[in-house]
């Protein structure tokens, strides 16, 4: 596993700023509620599922403080 | 990234300046708060006030959530830090919000356990990592933050770890934006709303804003187009004399929220008859404790704080920067005694604080001035 992504870099809390980062999910621990989850740059964490389960590798979660909070459904920009 | 690229167009944010140009009446001046720290930060890095009409100003609201907390609040956390034998986790910005006796930070160099934390599963982590020590977990945040923390209290119980506790300081964005909405003198056309936060209680609980008060309200993503389009529809519906509740962030905000996230913050939580915000004053059932039936998981049960109010310094302008009523320049300790490197208030701690942003960003200058 690489180093724990999303902490606080470059001197910002991304949770303290109720940012939520899309994750892709690699695996499920379906007894523990949680997933494996990377960014586009590779990066894992450990994602507690419980607010949009069922999920299935390969989905989208938007991930705030280490909690999914949404599936992403596609939208138009502008 | 998909979700991410497609929101920072330049082609598109052009279009979309010219469609704001486009609606605003020339004379008018039209005041918008946008009221999570997440966008005032979108809105400095990315420039996008320099893309909007001279007669349309931003105003930044009271989400940040560390900016919020009050002095006395972070006394208590530190109080709490300094006891023998605790962890004390919290998360990053929250270690350089000064109280009255100095910062988390300031603690953990006096010799006080103080981790930083991105989650409160790392702070379960933490404590199961060490079970002859108690874990103490300062949950701070609005309500996109409080469902982690109720469902990592419900995990700390199913799996019977008994050295994990919280220190509660979640709030609640609807009592503060009706505060401001009644405080005297305070104007305003329009609210770009937290997108975050109602992705887990829907909008349904804005629509006091456009019912009571006449005021359109849109929920807004976090990239610049997201930000550059909710004020569009802002705009739009004041051109048309309307006033409703509209959703920008269609792509993750559906309109009842997350009912799995609202069970678990009822199950857990319990309104605090009144909370004190900073520089905002004592404002009532806007923040959550932890409930009788998860007694055993909170910490101010456990380690009674001294809870003591304290005033912020007299120098201090938070209060009004977080209820708009002054832009950060205007502070009279803005980018002088007050810098991110030394913060008098908390608005200048976190990069998502009105003052950081301006700080950070650059925008030293009053508008029309060369910065």
């Amino acid at each position: 596993m690489s180093a724990e992504p999303h902490r606080c870099e470059d001197g910002t809390c991304i949770t303290c700023g109720d940012v939520a980062l899309p994750l892709r999910v690699v695996s499920l621990d379906g007894e523990r509620g949680l997933a494996l989850c990377e960014d586009g740059a590779g990066r894992r964490e450990t994602v507690e599922i419980a607010l949009v389960a069922p999920v299935a590798p390969g989905e989208e979660l938007l991930v705030h403080a280490g909690t999914a909070i949404a599936k992403p459904r596609p939208g138009e920009p502008a | 990234m998909k979700y991410v690229e497609e929101f920072r167009d330049p082609a598109l944010g052009r279009a979309l300046s010219a469609q704001i140009l486009s609606l605003v009446e020339p004379g008018r001046h039209y005041k918008l708060m946008e009221v999570c720290g997440g966008h005032t930060h979108t809105i400095y890095k990315y420039g996008i006030d320099d893309l909007l009409p001279e007669n349309v100003e931003l105003v930044h609201g009271p989400g940040c959530p560390v900016c919020v907390i009050p002095m006395g609040r972070v006394d208590d956390g530190i109080a709490i830090a300094e006891r023998e034998g605790v962890i004390f986790a919290c998360f990053g910005d929250m270690m350089r919000v000064p109280g009255s006796r100095g910062t988390l930070l300031e603690a953990k160099a006096a010799g006080a356990d103080v981790r930083v934390v991105y989650s409160p599963l790392d702070a379960l982590r933490l404590a199961k990592a060490n079970p002859e020590r108690d874990v103490v977990f300062f949950a701070i945040g609005f309500e996109t933050t409080a469902p982690s923390t109720a469902l990592t209290l419900k995990r700390a119980r199913a799996e019977g770890v008994e050295n994990f506790l919280c220190m509660c300081s979640h709030v609640t964005i609807v009592p503060p934006l009706r505060a401001l909405l009644d405080s005297p003198g305070f104007e305003l056309d329009g609210f770009v709303g937290p997108g975050h936060v109602a992705t887990i209680v829907g909008l349904r609980p804005f629509e006091f804003v456009p019912a009571e008060y006449g005021r359109p309200f849109v929920a807004s993503g976090f990239e610049p187009l997201d930000v550059l389009q909710s004020i569009e529809m802002i705009l739009r519906q004041l051109a048309a004399g309307r006033a409703a509740v509209e959703n920008q962030y269609t792509r993750v905000v559906p309109y009842e929220g997350n009912p799995a996230a609202l069970r678990a913050m009822e199950e857990v939580f319990e309104p605090r008859p009144e909370f004190e915000w900073r520089g905002m004053g004592t404002i009532p059932e806007s923040a959550l404790r932890i409930a009788e039936e998860y007694a055993e998981l909170d910490a101010e049960r456990r380690y009674p704080a001294p809870g003591e109010r304290v005033a912020d310094p007299r120098e201090c302008q938070c209060g009004e920067v977080l209820k708009g009523a002054i832009k950060p320049w205007e502070c009279r300790v803005f980018g002088t005694s007050c810098t991110p490197e030394h913060a008098i208030g908390a608005c200048m701690v976190s990069p998502e604080g009105a003052c950081a942003a301006y700080y950070n960003f650059g925008r030293l200058a009053r508008r029309g001035e060369p910065v």
